[in-house]
């Protein structure tokens, strides 16, 4: 199935049955707020960028279409995933300016967590968990 | 109840075969395959086991992945959106074969069965990556209780766990995550050193005591901090692991004012002295991290698992510091243990079964792979065209001691292969420790390797004292000890006074520990070279026909298979195929 094909009849089927510009406002909404949540709870940059992206997504549909559509017709043929392809852009077409404006605002000087004393963490309970790929 | 652990699809790909918790069989597929490192569904390995055991496929009950792929995706994600706008070129690399294929991998998994075994498995386990390190260090080690340290790479996001197995249960004490890494680390200097990434740090290893580590604290000061608690923390920035396809970043560079070495050029005292550096500055964080295991744990024994515990240098120290009365190193410490561990996990953690400890551990001296029969051997001596001699074992111990003493190099080729990256008398070449030049002759003529690597001895149980100095014998060469006459053997002596010394026990390896007294008897010592059987970059032989083929194309005076014995001298036909070795990809 072309990328394209796949991405539109994603977006046939609506997952509330609200009108479109609501349930994306709600979608952003609730996006950008577990990533505030999550960045206040972790001081990790990491979900902020992710929400942001989510939302950022959600509101620019048209234009998501249109790169989806050129990026279909020009990468498509070479890496046979359109998976690939929504990565790539969410990536590299969205993260971007948004880490450079990070950066740049001296909001983020690395995204990585600096501990001061130690960089031991307790294990999770997922590690005895043979049933689950993660 | 059989079990199947399975590590593929990022290096050293490897099977083993658990039967009510004994271990029937392990191999690396690389061994079969022939290309070093494979990191291919390993197919012939899990076809060898099921012939060990004289099962099909479908006889398997459980089937045993070593990682959870999709907590390594998870992690691989979060460092390109971590490190974008950079790391395209890595994102778009690696991407697509996760996407299309590992990603899925449970999918991908079956469909290899199907495809070389149609077979179908209802169901596929999927063990931690650190867990399947940690069960197959402490469940085949002779402890009822340890503390278990992990040290690798990475795996999904552990880079370094501490352990406590007790009995049947192993319980997770604490992690440090990716992107701090000490197998990242050194696997770093490795590159910055010009030797390859995942083969070469053994090399990195044995140039260190050629140099001065005058650049510990350099190290210390900017790119590792090693906490109190024993913990460390990376500055990232002097790495390109995160978004590069090579390791090192130009901050590294700069740092130390000197390129990367490029392979094959000469090695100059300043990458000599970086590798004692580095070497140091792992030594430090090993003990740190030990001396805090012991703390949390008090345990009086330590078992070692995941590639960094293949440093044997950190592992001798280790030793001699005494933060642990006993120390048990997996002789397949890296991933291709994994398939090892997490069969053992599965058998003991999800399955509940209760554990009997073996007082000398349950690896069977590591001879976990294949072995072949006196009409397997002939058939490929007579396919060669080779004249021989088939001997009674006695006979062939006294005329292969006999060889040895002459200053002859012998390959010998007996009983079951190695499971894990050293050989250990199955699959080794032998050397005369005594004769003059046999360093450099074997590195440059047999073994096509750069000449300042040192040759491991091997020593019997009962003569260690006299030779070597550290208190622990260790029969997998996995600790470094201090030679008592450093002027005795200079071919196993390295240049600080240490040896990579294996220690042969009557019980577990009969036929070598007798080889050995029959050299005693000519020599006055029970000592001998051994190294692995392959040149560079070759995997070590596995088949007769490999045997074969080393054996024709080097300075090999003669080969013993079982009691077959084939010299040089009795086949002058044999003409060298001088560019035999060339196949193989330098590592």
């Amino acid at each position: 199935m072309s990328s394209f094909v796949w991405i539109k009849n994603l977006y046939k089927h609506d997952p509330l049955p609200l009108p479109r510009n609501l349930t994306r406002a709600c979608a952003a909404a609730i996006s950008i707020s577990l990533g505030i949540f999550w960045y206040y709870k972790t001081q990790n940059f990491t979900p902020l960028i992710v929400s942001a992206s989510v939302a950022t997504v959600t509101f620019i549909k048209p234009l998501a279409k249109i790169f989806f559509y050129v990026l279909d017709l020009v990468i498509f043929s070479v890496f046979h995933t359109m998976t690939l392809l929504t990565l790539t852009f969410v990536f590299y077409f969205l993260i971007t300016p948004l880490r450079i404006i990070l950066v740049v605002s001296k909001k983020s000087d690395s995204f990585y967590r600096k501990y001061d004393k130690s960089t031991i963490d307790e294990m999770t309970a997922e590690t005895y968990d043979f049933e689950r790929m993660f | 109840m059989r079990i199947l652990g399975i590590s593929c699809f990022y290096h050293d790909s490897a099977a083993a075969l658990l039967e009510d918790g004994v271990i029937v069989a392990a191999a690396q597929e690389e061994r079969f395959s022939r290309v070093k490192g494979d990191e291919r569904f390993p197919t012939d390995s899990i076809r060898f086991c099921l012939d060990q055991a004289g099962i099909s496929i479908d006889q398997v009950d459980e089937i045993v992945f070593y990682e959870k792929p999709l907590l390594k995706f998870e992690r691989i994600i979060e460092t390109y959106l971590n490190v974008v706008p950079a790391g395209l070129i890595s994102y778009l690399t690696a991407m697509p074969s996760w996407l299309q294929k590992k990603l899925n991998q449970k999918k991908l998994l079956k469909s290899e069965f199907k495809k070389n075994f149609n077979f179908t498995p209802a169901h596929i386990f999927f063990s931690a990556h650190h867990l399947s390190h940690a069960a197959s260090a402490f469940y085949a080690s002779p402890f009822e209780k340890a503390a278990v340290l992990c040290l690798d790479g990475v795996g999904e996001w552990a880079t370094t766990s501490a352990w406590l197995g007790d009995g049947s249960k192993l319980k997770s004490l604490w992690e440090i995550k990716f992107p701090h890494s000490l197998g990242l680390l050194y696997s770093t200097f490795t590159h910055y050193c010009g030797f390859k990434i995942n083969s070469g740090e053994y090399k990195l290893m044995g140039l260190a005591p050629f140099g001065k580590p005058i650049y510990a604290d350099l190290i210390k000061q900017k790119i590792i901090r090693l906490n109190p608690d024993g913990s460390y923390w990376l500055d990232t920035t002097y790495f390109g692991y995160l978004d590069d396809l090579v390791s090192t970043t130009k901050k590294f560079e700069k740092l130390f004012q000197m390129p990367t070495r490029k392979p094959e050029s000469a090695l100059t005292d300043f990458y000599k002295d970086v590798s004692a550096s580095i070497q140091q500055v792992l030594n430090e964080a090993v003990l740190a991290l030990a001396r805090r295991l012991k703390q949390d744990t008090g345990a009086d024994s330590i078992c070692l698992a995941g590639g960094v515990a293949l440093n044997c240098v950190a592992n001798g120290l280790l030793v001699e510091q005494n933060i642990f009365e006993k120390i048990w190193v997996q002789p397949a410490a890296g991933d291709a243990g994994g398939a090892l561990g997490a069969a053992l996990a599965l058998h003991y953690l999800k399955n509940g079964h209760q554990r009997i400890i073996n007082k000398s551990d349950d690896m069977q001296g590591a001879f976990l792979g294949p072995d072949f029969s006196d009409q397997q051997i002939e058939n490929c001596l007579r396919k060669f065209n080779l004249k021989f001699e088939k001997l009674d074992e006695e006979i062939t111990l006294a005329a292969t001691a006999k060889m040895l003493s002459e200053s002859k190099i012998v390959g010998w080729f007996q009983g079951r292969m190695e499971y894990g990256p050293r050989a250990l008398g199955s699959r080794s070449i032998l050397g005369n420790p005594l004769a003059a030049n046999i360093k450099s002759n074997m590195n440059l003529k047999i073994k096509f390797r750069e000449s300042f690597r040192p040759f491991a001895p091997i020593v019997i149980d009962e003569q260690y004292d006299r030779y070597f100095s550290l208190r622990l014998k260790n029969e997998y060469m996995l600790l470094i000890s201090k030679v008592k006459d450093t002027d005795l053997m200079p071919a196993i002596t390295h240049v600080d006074g240490t040896a990579r010394v294996q220690t042969i026990f009557k019980q577990k390896n009969k036929k070598l520990y007798r080889l050995l007294q029959h050299f005693e008897k000519l020599s006055g010592h029970a000592v001998l070279i051994n190294t692995s059987f392959n040149v560079r970059s070759e995997p070590i032989v596995c088949k007769p026909e490999d045997a074969i083929n080393c054996f024709l194309n080097t300075d090999i005076d003669s080969v013993v298979l079982g009691n077959f014995i084939v010299t040089k001298m009795d086949n002058p036909q044999i003409k060298r195929d001088s560019k035999w070795h060339e196949q193989f990809r330098l590592d």
